[in-house]
């Protein structure tokens, strides 16, 4: 049996086909209740037994079925998206999740995470959606049907069940409908792990486009049926700048943006019932053992290598195994810009930087804490062609940028100065004024004797025990330290 | 044309919201709900069904017909939070440290707020939190959003009443990209600074004081009294920022953008005026009146080689840099008109010139066969100086010489040249080989400048300075190094690094420095939870050839080498010295075996070992410079609905010198063999830092509760000890132990959040979320700091010696603060 995401059909069969999907819907509505009901509470100890065992099976070199790995909560608030969904929606395609509207639905009605704040997106857009029937919902619930006998529960049996199969023989090598553009095919790499043959237990689901050279023999279903169980995640991530290109439909140097452009091939997903890393879906999380940071990265950088990422390869965070994940996260919205994975860019970088943080809370500070400065102001953590990430060829271009007073060039050029400030001060935060990284005249004194005789404060009350050494110190005379243009400038008094 | 009906669409929404948004938030007025949310029901741009009608979410659009329609209508969604705040313990502004008649050196310490209005007004009232508000079409191809304060804090300490930043993006999916920004940006430095300078503000500061050139401490005193008032001292940052973003196709991408920084204020400033010899120094409030403007274009082009991929970059780019003011001129409060050449009636100081900035650039990568990627960039890059010059003394009793130029015609030219080349040699084996080049080359004409009028005097009324010529500082940086990664396993990297990079530098004392490096690091990644990662670094920097300490004053002196003095010949200044460097860090991550709790121990070191020989040699200089960090923290996330962080840092900063008070004659025959008067100083510096958080649900999904607190706590001590036979520092009266120096930084900060109950927020007729806010501060910052906090105008009461001298008093960083405020923040 064809479970086709496409138009309706028409005709007999089709009707014979409405009839069963109603009733299997109605089944369904039924069981989603009654999973829900009876296994909310213990889900997460159950799932999390299934996975411990397979996950052990795995790492133990086991040929598993299912290579379901990760955390229980998110398994299970999938499967209650995907229950939700069906539970508030007559139909998963071609109108409003959330109620009957032409213009898909509210935005503000409660998303199948309950929690949305902004709320729900048809993936095909008004522009070009397409009329659905209700039987397309079907493979997802033979799939879910499939995962919860995997995971030990009670479920009835699957009706109509495709014959291994079955879904070659439905392959639609066509590009996608929607564009004239191929489907931008992700990586194909050698496995990370050994292949292992899917295990088709249900309908298979409709492929759209092939993956020649898949070890598991997966092909690409289109995005479409993701956003079956993971409307939740369509939410979130039609509100970044990569979710709205690939809802808008716009075409990359690499084609037509999917899920599976990075997520690789989804039939084995699909088809073996969703769950974390089933059907070697690529999850980009750092417990997947599946892949490693080099795997994940260069699914990113086949589209992102150029640009602020150009010199990517080579560069220090590269170098020192940081995932693209890291620092981004794709899927939700937490930063305005950039889909930073910490709300502030100090907090990203900070996961790592411990030392900085502890010196972004000096009294002497650039405003950062304040949010108007951030780490990637100098720095470009992509990799860059100077040695520290700078976005300039140097550290004084970098201060330039918004010092730009002190560019000069000068009359009188005090050396030190013109070839890097940090010689004197350091940005990222210290305990004396204008970020000296030594108070002065100790500052001074690393490069100047003097006749000014300061070798210690002495007494109050001495002397020339401290003249010259309060206020702004040697600048109270030098007071053009960072260069002069005057004639009379030649020691910076001028 | 459907860009343009898309731009309409969103640039309308935010006509009619962003702006009046902005205006009710620069005007500190408390935003009436009805401002973003004010739209007739009538233009529905949800689902009604969705949206009561009472309550539209949207402003109103009078889009023309059939655009909407074609995207699939506008939705709208957005955060607007604002509150009102309410100081417990403000700090004054207005308090005195600084001594002063009847509060000698030493007394209580006072309190100034303008160090907690650093970056930023804190007022009580009402405030503006934060503005979100974006609109889009439902088939995602238009985007704009308008945000106001999006610095990613939930924080009510840092949203003043003068920094505010508003940025507005407009997109149209995966081709246009705008963004417009706005900016303010404040610095206060002192809401205390004591002054007795008319027209603050400009470049012509007057004075009332009128002392001549031997006043009494009596006189000094009495005429401080009659004319010091208190001003504020700070730089006002506007900045606007435009930038735009086109790809036309998938292959190519183009790029502009520009900014105007414009800043206004004043700086303390020190000058020396008159006394030749005889110091008469006072503190001023210099003039900052500037702009800066910067804009850039780039192009880049993205297409595909038979091994893969290639891009090429290219961009231009402009800075201004523009001053109202090429100097600022003082009355000498210490003028004599008995001896004017030498206590002159007025002094000038040349202010930060006028320059532009032109660049031009080219970065290229390029995928290779045998799995290689090149990576590239050219850039140069002109930076130019053609200020007039003002003339050498502004003393009209002093006769001075002939310019030798209008302008110093100052021109560096920078040239960077950088390559990359990696490649995996095997499937586990990766190399990488760098070689950069960067070019600093000084064009600035050397020229001699005839008898310079020091401090504006002069003996005889005849300008009496030395000869001095102005040096075209410049040099070459080059780079190179061989790294190479083995991927052990699948999450486990070690590597090794060899480097190797050089200096060469012209007019100063060292030529050519060259620095051998070799790094090892390793990183390690657990699929279940915990990373590992390290490293080690030792380099070796050494001087070729001499150090020759008249290599640059011989230029300078040109003319009279032989009667000038300098910094001792012995000397070795840090950046030039030889050096063994030991740099290693340590970060872990660690899931521990109870659930939810990571342990991150971190370290961190860089030991820098000078080699200058203050014993045999005599030399002068920087013995150590050791810097070492370790630190652990640790999160917990007891339940879903209570996790915990505590982080703790402590860093030392220690570093040995041998200085000296002697200075030598330039001929080097005079020097004093084995160095004379030398002292020795040690300077450690101890800071700990800890930052405390926590989060508990204390009703899930209806009332939580935020805490975080830092504290960052330093102390800085220099010892002032003998050192040979001939010291400076014959007794401790006159080379004690500096008085240490302390900051103590702490800040606590609670946040209650409610929820409301969803239900009864959609009966109000409201369809996102009503979150409403309890919010409390505590921050002090308590500073000792005795070279500012004995900076006085009464200076005489620090050193009886000194009635020439007149500070402003100006900083004054401690304070204590308590603030409390409620918010509600509406998100749809």
């Amino acid at each position: 049996m064809l479970y086709s995401l496409g138009d309706a059909s028409s005709g007999e069969g089709a009707e014979r086909k409405t009839v069963a999907s109603i009733s299997k819907a109605l089944g369904l509505l039924a069981f989603s209740g009654l999973l829900l009901g009876a296994i909310a509470p213990s889900l997460h100890a159950e799932v999390a037994g299934a996975v411990q065992a397979e996950t052990a099976e795995r790492r133990a070199g086991g040929d598993g079925v299912r290579t379901v790995a990760g955390e229980p909560d998110a398994i299970a608030e999938d499967l209650s998206a995907f229950v939700a969904t069906l539970l508030k929606q007559p139909s998963p395609r071609g109108g409003s999740p959330h109620g009957s509207s032409p213009n898909g639905g509210s935005p503000h009605g409660a998303s199948p995470h309950g929690k949305s704040p902004h709320g729900k997106m048809s993936a095909s857009g008004a522009g070009h959606s397409r009329a659905v029937p209700l039987h397309a919902a079907m493979p997802d619930v033979s799939a879910l049907m499939s995962y919860a006998a995997d995971v030990g529960l009670s479920v009835p049996a699957p009706s109509g069940a495709a014959e291994p199969g079955a879904g070659e023989a439905a392959v639609d090598d066509k590009s996608d409908s929607d564009t004239s553009a191929p489907i931008r095919l992700a990586h194909n790499d050698a496995p990370a792990v050994a292949p292992t043959k899917a295990v088709v237990s249900g309908p298979m689901a409709k492929m759209v486009r092939p993956a020649p050279g898949d070890p598991w023999g997966r092909y690409y279903v289109g995005s479409e049926i993701c956003e079956t169980c993971h409307a939740g995640l369509f939410d979130e991530f039609s509100l970044t700048v990569m979710g709205r290109s690939i809802k808008s439909g716009k075409v990359t140097a690499q084609g037509k943006m999917e899920c599976e452009t990075c997520h690789g091939p989804g039939s084995g997903h699909v088809n073996e019932g969703g769950g974390r890393g089933a059907g070697h879906i690529r999850s980009f999380r750092k417990t997947d053992p599946a892949t490693s940071v080099a795997d994940s990265n260069a699914i990113c950088l086949s589209c992102h290598e150029k640009g602020n990422q150009t010199y990517w390869p080579g560069s220090t965070h590269e170098t020192r195994d940081v995932a693209c994940t890291d620092c981004h996260t794709v899927m939700r919205r937490v930063t305005p810009r950039f889909q930073l994975a910490k709300k502030t860019v100090m907090d990203t970088c900070f996961q790592c930087h411990k030392d900085r943080r502890a010196q972004s809370q000096r009294t002497s500070h650039m405003p950062m804490r304040e949010g108007k400065v951030t780490c990637a102001s100098c720095h470009n953590p992509h990799g860059s062609a100077t040695e520290a990430m700078l976005r300039e060829p140097t550290v004084n271009e970098t201060c330039y940028t918004c010092h730009a007073d002190k560019r000069g060039p000068f009359l009188f050029e005090h050396a030190p100065v013109r070839e890097n400030c940090l010689n004197c001060h350091d940005p990222h935060g210290t305990m004396h004024p204008n970020l000296l990284v030594v108070m002065r005249e100790r500052l001074c004194q690393r490069c100047h004797t003097n006749p000014h005789n300061q070798p210690g404060l002495g007494v109050i009350g001495i002397a020339n025990s401290m003249r010259y050494a309060v206020g702004s110190s040697c600048q109270n005379c030098h007071t053009n330290i960072h260069g002069s243009n005057s004639p009379s400038g030649s020691r910076w008094h001028r | 044309m459907k860009v343009h009906g898309g731009v309409l669409i969103t640039g309308m929404l935010f006509v009619a919201t962003g702006v009046a948004a902005t205006r009710v938030a620069a005007e500190e007025a408390p935003v009436p709900a009805a401002v973003p949310l004010a739209v007739p029901a009538a233009v529905p741009l949800v689902a009604p069904e969705a949206v009561p009608a009472a309550v539209p979410a949207v402003a109103p659009v009078a889009a023309p017909d059939g655009l909407l329609a074609e995207h699939g209508g506008v939705e709208t969604f957005g955060v607007f939070e604002m509150g009102w705040r309410a100081f417990v313990d403000r700090p004054a502004d207005y308090t005195r440290w600084w001594a002063a008649p009847g509060r000698p050196p030493g007394s209580a310490p006072s309190e100034s707020i303008a160090k907690f209005d650093e970056y930023g007004t804190i007022r009580p009232g009402p405030y503006l939190q934060q503005l979100d508000f974006a609109a889009r079409t439902k088939d995602g191809v238009y985007w704009s959003e308008l945000r106001i304060n999006d610095y990613g804090t939930e924080s009510f300490r840092y949203v003043g009443t003068d920094n505010y930043r508003a940025v507005f993006d407009m997109m149209k999916a995966g081709e246009h990209y705008f963004t417009a920004e706005w900016d303010q940006l404040p610095h206060l430095y002192s809401t205390s600074a004591q002054s007795i300078w008319n027209g603050v503000g400009t470049n012509q500061l007057t004075t009332n004081v009128a002392l001549g050139n031997n006043p009494t401490q009596a006189q000094v005193a009495a005429a401080l009294n009659a004319n010091l008032r208190t001003i504020d001292i700070g730089i006002d940052r506007n900045i606007g920022r435009a930038s735009y973003r086109w790809t036309p196709d998938p292959n190519w991408d183009f790029q502009a953008s520009y900014s105007n920084d414009h800043r206004t204020g004043t700086q303390v400033a020190g000058a020396i005026v008159g006394g030749l010899g005889n110091q008469q120094i006072v503190q001023l409030p210099r003039p900052v009146d500037d702009t800066t403007q910067n804009a850039k274009a780039s192009g880049q082009y993205f297409g595909d080689t038979p091994w893969g991929h290639f891009n090429i970059l290219t961009s231009g780019g402009v800075s201004l840099f523009t001053n109202e003011h090429d100097s600022y001129t003082y009355e000498n409060p210490f003028f004599s008109a008995a001896n004017p050449s030498v206590f002159s009636p007025l002094g000038r100081v040349s202010l930060l010139p006028d320059n532009q900035a032109y660049t031009a650039s080219m970065t290229t990568g390029v995928d290779l066969p045998y799995r290689t990627r090149y990576m590239g960039t050219f850039s140069y890059a002109s930076m130019r100086q053609d200020e007039g010059f003002v003339p050498y003394t502004i003393n009209p009793f002093v006769v001075a010489n002939a310019l030798p130029s209008d302008s110093a015609d100052a021109r560096i030219d920078t040239m960077l040249i950088n390559n990359v080349l990696t490649t995996r040699v095997t499937d586990d084996v990766k190399a990488t080989f760098r070689y950069r080049y960067y070019d600093n080359d000084n064009k600035t004409p050397e020229r001699l400048f005839p008898a310079y009028v020091s401090e504006d005097s002069s003996n005889n009324g005849i300008a009496a300075g030395s000869v001095r010529r102005n040096l075209a500082y410049a040099y070459t940086k080059q780079n190179a190094s061989e790294d190479v990664t083995w991927r052990v396993t699948k999450t486990f990297n070690v590597g090794a690094t060899a480097a190797w990079e050089r200096y060469d530098r012209e007019r100063r004392e060292v030529a050519v420095t060259d620095e051998l490096s070799g790094k090892i690091y390793g990183d390690w990644r657990a699929f279940d939870g915990g990373m590992f990662k390290t490293s080690y670094l030792y380099s070796q920097r050494r001087y070729d050839g001499v150090y020759d300490p008249q290599s640059l004053v011989r230029y300078t002196y040109w003319s009279s080498p032989d009667t000038q003095t300098v910094t001792n010949f012995l000397m070795r200044k840090f950046d030039l010295a030889d050096r063994d460097r030991h740099k290693a860090m340590a970060v872990f991550e660690l899931d521990t075996p109870i659930p939810g709790l990571v342990v991150s121990p971190n370290a961190g070191l860089r030991f820098d070992d000078y080699l200058t020989d203050p014993y045999g040699a005599g030399e002068l200089g920087i013995l150590k410079d050791n810097v070492w960090n370790a630190g652990i923290e640790v999160a917990y996330a007891v339940s879903p609905g209570l996790r915990l962080m505590a982080a703790y840092v402590h860093e030392q900063f220690d570093r040995d010198l041998v200085g000296s008070s002697t200075i030598t004659a330039l001929d080097g025959t005079t020097f004093p063999a084995g160095g004379t008067s030398r002292f020795f100083s040690n300077m450690r510096e101890d800071v700990d830092t800890v930052v405390v958080s926590a989060n508990v649900d204390i009703v899930p999904d209806s009332v939580d509760l935020g805490l975080s607190y830092a504290i960052a706590h330093g102390k800085e001590d220099w010892t002032a000890e003998p050192f040979g036979s001939n010291t400076p520092c014959p007794s401790d009266t006159v080379c004690a132990p500096f008085p240490t120096y302390r900051t103590n930084y702490q800040r606590f900060e609670g946040v209650l959040r409610h929820k409301l109950d969803p239900d009864t927020i959609a009966k109000l007729g409201w369809s996102g979320d009503v979150t409403l806010k309890l919010r409390y501060l505590w921050e002090r910052n308590q500073v000792a700091d005795w070279q500012n906090d004995l900076a006085s105008p009464y200076m005489y009461l620090i050193d009886a010696s000194v009635a020439r001298n007149i500070g402003m008093a100006a900083f004054n960083p401690n304070y204590d603060a308590q603030l409390v405020g409620g918010s509600v923040a509406f998100r749809w």
